[in-house]
């Protein structure tokens, strides 16, 4: 499933985006709304004003794209039991199925029920809440995911590991992330939809580069493709060996980094 | 045997099956408890509105301000959200009438020796009541799309209530009254349609 979005406006940004099937893609903002709103229009939950298309049919609350895809924000509450047979009955309501096995075997995975208070009712902590919900969305046995918030409430390196690993693996053909860690999905995407300071969403591959300039550069030289500005400069690779050349011999500090490494010279907003 | 008796009484369809004739034979032993104690005849009947029409308004509050966005996250579409939502509705109504006519027909064979039923009961007071029950229940809707805070909902439901019992002490008017609440219930179902296909949750 090719999903095509031409024109579509959110806040100041003007987006137009092919997702291919297959493709595992990290959307990436500072303002967290703003993932948020796209993720919202990708998922066919809210309008899109004509400006999103699934094989030519508008994806707005289009009820065959909607049995094909499953929207989790980790940020919010799915599931308040972790008896699985109690889970698969309410699921029924949604045409859902729980795979049972999977299910408790992540939770055994995470240790949830060290993250739960199991007193009349579960209640989760918040890292509980994100163990839960992954476990309910890798248990569904949908192939195309869109998922905001993927590490929210996370600290351990392992947890971030067992999530990054999960939510970009086979069983999903396609999954849509809404990051919150970019270092910690490093090589585990197609690409990172990028929306920049400077009011464009832009695209990059898993393994183009990015350079990190001081922040004052620019009243120097000319930067082309700027996508951040805050402690640093942040632009797209797209240098020739002799503007790099010219820069080594001006003495200009710059840096080549992963566009996994970004979150470090961002800075504040 | 023991896991199927337990998958079989775990169904709904049992659940409700079982309520529903629970609540027909309650309806039975509080009329022939209370036979001798001359109680307002329409008692009961006021109690199974007023508590349907709370539950209606607290439960279609709830449903679009926290179930929308799940359902239509896990892969129920709007429309078919709404649809459940006002099949869900009218058969709260429907079984609510089935009960009032069993309790009406009840009375009439226990206590009221087959008089008229326009003699015992005020059946202008039952369509207001209905009408009053769907109002309510796409009131709710309405201020759960509209993410209405529950600082001021709860309150507004305590308002609502005291307004609902006092119009039925005073006013006598009350098939005009139904008529009225009748179009705005109509009025607010198709304002709830209009509104759920086009906000942004």
């Amino acid at each position: 499933m090719n999903l095509e979005i031409k024109n579509l406006n959110i806040d100041n940004y003007n987006i137009n985006l092919t997702i291919y099937e297959n493709e595992k893609i990290g959307i990436f903002s500072r303002k967290q709304e703003i993932t948020s709103k796209l993720l919202e229009v990708v998922s066919g939950i809210n309008k899109n004003n004509q400006t999103a298309f699934i094989n030519g049919s508008n994806i707005f609350d289009n009820k065959e794209y909607f049995s094909n895809r499953l929207f989790f924000d980790f940020k919010r509450n799915y599931l308040t039991t972790l008896r699985v047979n109690k889970i698969e009955q309410a699921l029924k309501d949604y045409n859902l199925e729980l795979d049972k096995e999977n299910f408790v075997n992540i939770c055994k995975d995470l240790n949830i029920r060290g993250e739960t208070d199991i007193t009349y009712k579960y209640e989760f902590t918040p890292v509980g809440n994100s163990f839960v919900n992954l476990a309910l969305l890798c248990s569904l046995n949908k192939k195309n995911i869109i998922v905001n918030n993927p590490l929210i409430n996370l600290n351990l390196k392992s947890d971030f590991d067992y999530f990054t690993a999960k939510l970009t693996s086979t069983i999903f053909q396609s999954a849509i992330l809404g990051i919150d860690r970019l270092d910690c999905f490093r090589g585990k995407l197609n690409r990172v939809v990028f929306f920049s300071d400077f009011n464009e969403c832009i695209s990059i591959n898993n393994n183009d580069t990015l350079i990190v300039f001081d922040n004052d550069i620019d009243k120097y030289y000319l930067i082309k493709n700027k996508l951040f500005k805050g402690r640093k400069i942040i632009s797209l690779n797209n240098t020739t060996k002799e503007d790099l050349k010219l820069w080594q011999r001006q003495k200009v500090n710059y840096e080549i980094i992963s566009l996994y490494d970004i979150e470090k010279y961002l800075g504040e907003l | 045997m023991k896991n199927n008796a337990n998958e079989f009484f775990e169904k709904p369809i049992v659940k409700l099956i079982s309520i529903i004739i629970l609540t027909l034979l309650l309806i039975l032993i509080s009329l022939i408890l209370f036979e001798d104690l001359n109680l307002d005849s329409s008692m009961l009947i006021y109690n199974i509105f007023g508590t349907i029409t709370l539950v209606g308004f607290l439960y279609s509050f709830h449903t679009t301000n926290k179930k929308l966005y799940i359902d239509v996250s896990l892969g129920i579409c709007r429309k078919d959200f709404y649809k459940k939502y006002l099949k869900n509705t009218l058969f709260i109504l429907f079984i609510t009438l089935f009960f009032i006519t069993y309790y009406i027909f009840l009375y009439r064979l226990i206590i009221a020796n087959n008089k008229l039923i326009f003699e015992e009961f005020k059946i202008e007071r039952f369509v207001y009541l209905s009408t009053i029950f769907l109002c309510l229940s796409f009131l709710g809707f309405l201020f759960g799309i509209l993410k209405m805070k529950s600082g001021i909902f709860y309150p507004l439901v305590f308002v609502i209530v005291a307004l609902i019992v006092l119009s039925l002490i005073y006013l006598t008017i009350l098939y005009l009254l139904s008529i009225l609440f009748g179009i705005v219930s109509i009025c607010l179902g198709v304002l709830n349609y209009y509104i759920i296909k086009n906000i942004n949750l």
